[in-house]
């Protein structure tokens, strides 16, 4: 649930960069850091990045980010991403916790797919550890590494990784070159403000 | 799992003047209620030197570390932490299981000192969350005039 301060007229909301190691987590965050315009008035704020000496995640990278004033409160979006590899399960269990929303970045060559569907497994273990349920949780779907020729297309990685009771927005990118980065930051926190809406709008009876 | 509230003004400013009073009982530079998800929810002192944001995260999750290999050494009452430094030291208070109180001192302010204070304080705070809590669902947030459609391009490139 996102944190609401009234007295400030803040709103903050975690969102989560999950999938399997070598993916383009960090580089979607790199290059919206890169790449984000603030709003007005507003300093670029800078990226955190726990890494190894490797330059691998080892904790999370972390980068807030402001969107314009909606209904005269303040929207800010922590963006984090978690360790890919599989001996990190642990921490990205700690990174996961009071999230609002996940962006479950793939890599789409043909041949990692089994590590696609092992790290959505673990995604909705560590989830129900925290008991928590995916159902409940707005995701998208990134399908990054578009640019490679062993690439497949999004109707094959819809069919593996979103073939589910609810389909949800997928998105091709090739997040190095920063294709694709911003489309899928704003479902994510469109999904998010509109969830959001609707919980007020159930509060309000 | 308690979530944490919803704090309208008075709260906050219950909150502020608290941790207002544990700076000046110790001497501490920077004090935080920073959410166990890592949002930092106020600061008062001098937070010239420090991102407070990236500070409020980063104790967050560190803390969550902590906790968690307290747990698996069997220590269920795992409630602080500390942070030996030179010439700034800094304590980890669990307020209530929702919160922290990360303050940031001087080393000559001596650790058991900042505990003490920091104990009074995160009990008084937690109290004044559970007065939050009881009125959450407050005034509401008004939000008619947005059209979820305009929130389609929340972020933008800066050539955009």
């Amino acid at each position: 649930m996102p944190i609401i301060v009234h007295a400030t007229k803040e709103i903050q909301i975690k969102v989560v960069y999950y999938g399997p190691a070598k993916s383009g987590k960090t580089t979607n965050l790199e290059q919206v850091h890169a790449q984000v315009q603030p709003p007005p008035g507003e300093e670029k704020s800078k990226l955190v990045n726990l890494a190894t000496g490797s330059d691998r995640t080892l904790f999370f990278d972390f980068l807030p980010i402001q969107a314009p004033t909606i209904a005269g409160y303040k929207t800010k979006v922590q963006l984090y991403t978690v360790p890919g590899q599989v001996i990190y399960a642990i921490t990205r269990q700690l990174v996961l916790r009071g999230v609002d929303g996940i962006v479950f970045v793939a890599d789409s060559q043909y041949d990692l797919m089994p590590e696609n569907l092992e790290s959505f497994a673990d995604l909705e273990s560590n989830l129900q550890t925290l008991k928590l349920n995916l159902a409940n949780i707005p995701y998208v779907l990134q399908y990054n590494k578009q640019d490679l020729p062993n690439a497949a297309p999004r109707e094959y990685l819809d069919y593996v990784l979103n073939d589910r009771e609810v389909r949800v927005p997928s998105f091709t990118a090739t997040a190095a070159e920063g294709v694709g980065v911003f489309d899928t930051l704003n479902a994510i926190a469109r999904i998010l403000i509109q969830k959001f809406l609707f919980e007020m709008e159930k509060k309000s009876g | 799992m308690k979530q944490f509230p919803q704090l309208v003004e008075a709260d906050f400013e219950a909150l502020r003047r608290l941790l207002e009073e544990f700076l000046d009982k110790t001497g501490a530079s920077l004090a935080l209620l920073v959410e166990r998800a890592g949002y930092l929810i106020l600061g008062a002192g001098d937070a010239k030197k420090v991102d407070t944001t990236q500070l409020a995260t980063l104790a967050a999750n560190a803390f969550a570390a902590c906790q968690f290999i307290a747990e698996q050494l069997g220590n269920t009452a795992f409630n602080s932490m500390f942070q030996q430094g030179d010439p700034l030291d800094a304590l980890w208070r669990q307020v209530d299981e929702t919160c922290l109180l990360v303050t940031v001192f001087p080393t000559e302010a001596g650790v058991g000192f900042v505990r003490y204070h920091a104990e009074t304080t995160a009990r008084l705070m937690a109290e004044r969350l559970s007065i939050a809590r009881e009125h959450t669902a407050g005034p509401g947030l008004d939000l008619s005039d947005l059209n979820p459609r305009d929130v389609a391009e929340l972020f933008k490139k800066k050539d955009q």
